[in-house]
């Protein structure tokens, strides 16, 4: 478990982490979502050790993590601008990595590098950047850490190979304990892998929840009747939001399903539609809840 | 405390792996340049590590700065911070690690380079002293590491390539170059200096008069006391590479005894410094020069220090000033765009600028007051009083000589005369003695102080004053000590025009002493043919040189081939030959003797008597069981027919 309290750093009089406090579990998939300059990146590279906290605490499994080499055998983390030293092919650097995590599993990195179609003896130079992510990842699941720190690892990656690393990702959860923190700007990048989501914003974790708690108490219900009507007809629901477009209004509710298609019915609609909201509007209509304007978050 | 808390064998592998490329072209390429380069830098046939080595001098400097860039310049990139600082090891891991790969390539380098040396010396018959080597790979170790280390040091303070350089010029050259200012300073020329010591008697000095007028001299004269100009300095003792640097102007290299301990103190201090710098380093300050803006006013308003002081030194105009302030503030700010990329806090700046040109002048200033009020202000007052006591050490060098003939080489420059009778006697005898109009050399001699300070000064004498004076100080238990060298000296006989040369390890000074007693040959006459001897300490240090006019030459090289040839006789007989190679002679080339006809010239060699080497004469290289070699002389060119591989081309 990792548990941040009260973290700060600042780059020269920039604050970009302002008591930051945040606890991850085990065993989950925490996406940290924020626009650029956040402290995404910033947060993980103090977790993993590579810049100084100001102030605040960070424990992993109880212990203070910075510069203390055990700790950082549990973890392992993959930046979004990646660095191979020259000549290395990806056995090379699978070797390099094999010499400090001692439950590296080279097999591993040779299985999904087959599947992958990486050749394993060819200078990662002459990679696209894309397999040069691959061969990142492949080398960093093969470590078998505890902890996965992804940088904005899975933007980017084609459609195809991002499923087959969710899929990796899966049963490795299920065969091992591990958490993984993994970082976007972009909500879509993570909505479909975190089970656990925080948003950053200056400087701090603004909202954070399980992204199925997100989805199951929030719907989107498209209505119309014969008589007009407006926003006081649905005094009796928990109404996020209602946007009227001619006869036809769109509602956010967060209510009982069940209950709440009942009473709907009961009113006798024209027209009655439950629509799944996506991770983006639920964010969106949550941050709106919490009077922030959620475009002003996301957008650099 | 386990060891892998400091040091990480798998990744100091990996760091071996990751550059192997360069690695193996600088460990095979250094030595074997380095080695080269030695081996064709003789002197009187034995290599000379330390003069005329530029390739050595520079590689002393570029290779352990290159190196340390190579392991440690991940932290100028951020995505190479990112990958090494992510990897499971502690910040001290990774300097301590890369600190030790470091030297573990140095000194590969090193055993590498007296492999290459004795390897190519057994194939070219160039001899090696091998007291010689050890100093000379104790100085280019302890060089090359400080160098290292330092660099490693200015990496973990700095933030970009061009702030390391900065820093890396700073550590090394600030303090050097400017206790070299301070002592320009501080050095005075013509300041008068009263020896107060009642066992002194001053017979004549002529300079007391003028100083002072020749009542008051008389009367100070009556108390034992006496007056002289003498220049003030202060001593410093250099780390390897600044000495390397004072070097390139000297013939032979100097090494002073201070410079390994200094220098190996220095080691441990940068390394620990750059631990504590690693572990506490900024690395998301990857491209820039300092985290702090007022760090990095502060190096570089370091930079400019030494400028300042040169300025002042150089006592340039008012109108010249400003246009050097100009272009200094120039510089000021073009550091800042070439070492940040870009030019903010422009006020803060000028302050910086103006803080460190105050206090520049400040110090100066107060240097300037101190030596004034120091200074002799006229001729009847007294600059400064020495007790003899407080001297504690007097030395002798040439002032203006191109001949050494007279002081016997450079042996007396060597020895540190402590003996406070001998001082005293020196003094003494030294100013009793007026200036001689008819000087031929003019010698200088220094006075060490207890406080670091010297007094040097020089004197004019006649070369029969210099003789009396110098058998004074060959008394001394100093100079005894000085000459009675334990194991082998070095012994050179050569001519200008090369037709009497030799080569030989004797065990003692006796063999050259017996011939030249009763002789002396005090003079080489520029454009007469000489024979000049000279009989080495050790490869540096000579201790007798004599010139022999040629017409006398043949007679003594004669009588001294013999007394050596006896003496390489009477080791050849007892020892076993192990091979015999002629060597460059003007008919031969260099050939080793086949094992056809070995025995049979071992057998003549060792039945051989002492050869007149006025006469053409056949050289071989003899190489006997402890891997000593030695010239063997004989004019019996009978041999010739004997050993027909001989008269080859």
């Amino acid at each position: 478990m990792i548990q941040i309290k009260k973290l700060s750093k600042s780059f020269g009089k920039t604050k970009v982490l302002n008591q930051l406090s945040c606890q991850i579990d085990d065993n989950c998939i925490y996406g940290l979502v924020g626009a650029n300059g956040a402290g995404k990146s910033t947060l993980l590279r103090i977790l993993i050790g590579i810049y100084q906290k100001e102030a605040g605490s960070i424990q992993v499994d109880g212990k203070e993590s910075f510069d203390d080499e055990t700790v950082k055998q549990k973890m392992v983390f993959v930046p979004d601008d990646l660095y191979f030293p020259n000549n290395y092919t990806l056995l090379d650097y699978a070797q390099f990595y094999e010499s400090f995590y001692p439950k590296f599993d080279k097999k591993r990195v040779r299985k999904l590098a087959e599947q992958l179609h990486l050749d394993l003896h060819t200078s990662l130079e002459s990679f696209s950047k894309g397999m040069r992510r691959q061969c990142a990842l492949i080398c960093a699941l093969a470590t078998n850490a505890q902890y996965y720190l992804f940088d904005e690892t899975f933007d980017g990656l084609d459609p195809v190979v991002r499923n087959f690393m969710k899929k990796q990702l899966a049963n490795q959860m299920s065969q091992q304990k591990m958490t993984i923190i993994m970082t976007s700007h972009n909500l879509r990048e993570l909505e479909d892998i975190c089970d656990h989501l925080g948003l950053l914003y200056q400087g701090g974790i603004l909202f954070e929840s399980e992204i199925d708690q997100l989805k199951t108490n929030m719907y989107k219900v498209q209505i119309s009747f014969k008589e007009a009507f407006d926003e006081t007809k649905f005094k009796d629901f928990h109404l996020l939001s209602y946007k009227k477009n001619g006869s036809v209004a769109t509602l956010i509710l967060q209510d009982e399903e069940q209950t709440a298609k009942k009473k709907l019915k009961a009113m006798h609609p024209l027209l009655l539609d439950f629509l799944p909201l996506t991770l983006e509007e639920v964010f969106i209509y949550e941050m709106e809840v919490l009077g922030y304007a959620f475009e002003n978050i996301l957008s650099a | 405390m386990h060891l892998k808390t400091f040091f990480q064998p798998k990744y100091f592998y990996q760091n071996l792996k990751k550059s192997k490329a360069i690695l193996v072209l600088f460990l095979f390429l250094f030595p074997l340049i380095l080695a080269l380069s030695h081996l064709t830098n003789l002197v009187n046939g034995v290599v000379d590590f330390f003069s005329n080595n530029l390739f050595g001098n520079i590689m002393m400097f570029v290779y352990p700065i290159t190196l340390s860039f190579l392991l440690f310049s991940f932290v100028f990139q951020k995505r190479k911070v990112d990958f090494m600082m992510s990897l499971p090891l502690s910040r001290k891991q990774i300097f301590i690690t890369n600190t030790i790969t470091g030297i573990f390539v140095i000194l590969m380098t090193f055993i590498l380079y007296i492999c290459f040396l004795f390897l190519f010396a057994a194939f070219g018959h160039q001899m090696i002293s091998f007291s010689y080597l050890v100093t000379y790979l104790l100085y280019m170790i302890l060089g090359s590491l400080f160098l290292f280390l330092l660099t490693n040091l200015a990496i973990s303070l700095a933030g970009n390539f061009l702030t390391t350089l900065v820093l890396i010029l700073l550590l090394l050259l600030f303090f050097p170059v400017n206790t070299f200012l301070y002592r320009v300073m501080m050095t005075e020329p013509h300041r008068m200096v009263v020896f107060n010591d009642t066992t002194i008697k001053v017979k004549n000095y002529d300079d007391c008069e003028a100083y002072l007028g020749i009542k008051d001299c008389q009367k100070q004269q009556k108390n034992g006391t006496y007056y002289t100009d003498l220049q003030k300095g202060i001593s410093t003792t250099h780390s390897i590479p600044i000495q390397n640097i004072v070097n390139l102007e000297r013939y032979p290299a100097q090494i002073p005894s201070g410079i390994f301990l200094k220098t190996f103190l220095l080691l441990f201090v940068f390394f620990f410094l750059g631990v504590f710098a690693f572990q506490k380093r900024k690395m998301e300050h990857c491209e820039t020069s300092f985290a702090s803006f007022h760090l990095h006013s502060f190096v570089k308003s370091l930079t400019i220090v030494p400028i300042f002081f040169l300025l002042f030194l150089l006592d340039v105009s008012f109108q010249h000033i400003w246009l050097a302030l100009l272009i200094i503030a120039a510089y000021f700010f073009l550091y800042d765009f070439i070492t940040r990329k870009k030019v903010t806090h422009f006020a803060l700046s000028l302050a910086y600028f103006g803080i460190t040109f105050l206090f520049c002048l400040g110090c100066f200033q107060f240097l300037k007051y101190h030596l004034e009020k120091k200074m002799l202000p006229s001729s009847d007052s007294i600059l400064e009083t020495l007790h003899v006591e407080e001297i504690t050490g007097l030395q002798f060098s040439f002032a203006s000589s191109d001949a050494f003939n007279v002081l016997r080489g450079y042996d007396l420059s060597n020895i540190t005369f402590q003996n406070k009778k001998i001082i005293k006697k020196f003094l003494s005898y030294a100013f009793s003695i007026p200036t001689s109009a008819t000087y031929r050399e003019t010698y200088a001699y220094t006075l060490l102080l207890k406080n670091g300070t010297y007094y040097r000064g020089y004197l004019y004498l006649a070369s029969e004053d210099w003789q009396a004076l110098k058998k004074m100080l060959q008394e001394s238990q100093e100079f005894q000590d000085y000459l009675s060298v334990q194991g082998k000296q070095i012994l050179t006989l050569s001519s200008n025009n090369q037709h009497y040369r030799l080569q030989e390890l004797t065990t003692s000074l006796s063999s050259i002493q017996k011939v030249l007693k009763g002789k002396e040959y005090p003079i080489a006459t520029n454009g007469t043919e000489t024979l000049t001897v000279t009989l080495y300490r050790d490869q540096q240090h000579a201790l007798e040189t004599v010139y022999v006019p040629y017409q006398e030459a043949p007679n003594l090289a004669n009588e001294l081939l013999k007394k050596n040839n006896q003496h390489l006789q009477d080791i050849l007989k007892t020892k076993k030959i192990l091979s015999i190679t002629t060597i460059e002679n003007r008919t031969l080339r260099n050939t080793k003797i086949d094992s056809k006809n070995f025995e049979k010239m071992v057998s003549y060699i060792k039945n051989q008597d002492a050869i007149d080497v006025r006469q053409k004469y056949l050289k071989f290289y003899v190489t006997i069981d402890n891997d000593e070699m030695y010239d063997y002389y004989t004019n019996d060119f009978n041999l010739l027919k004997d050993f027909p591989i001989l008269t080859q081309e």
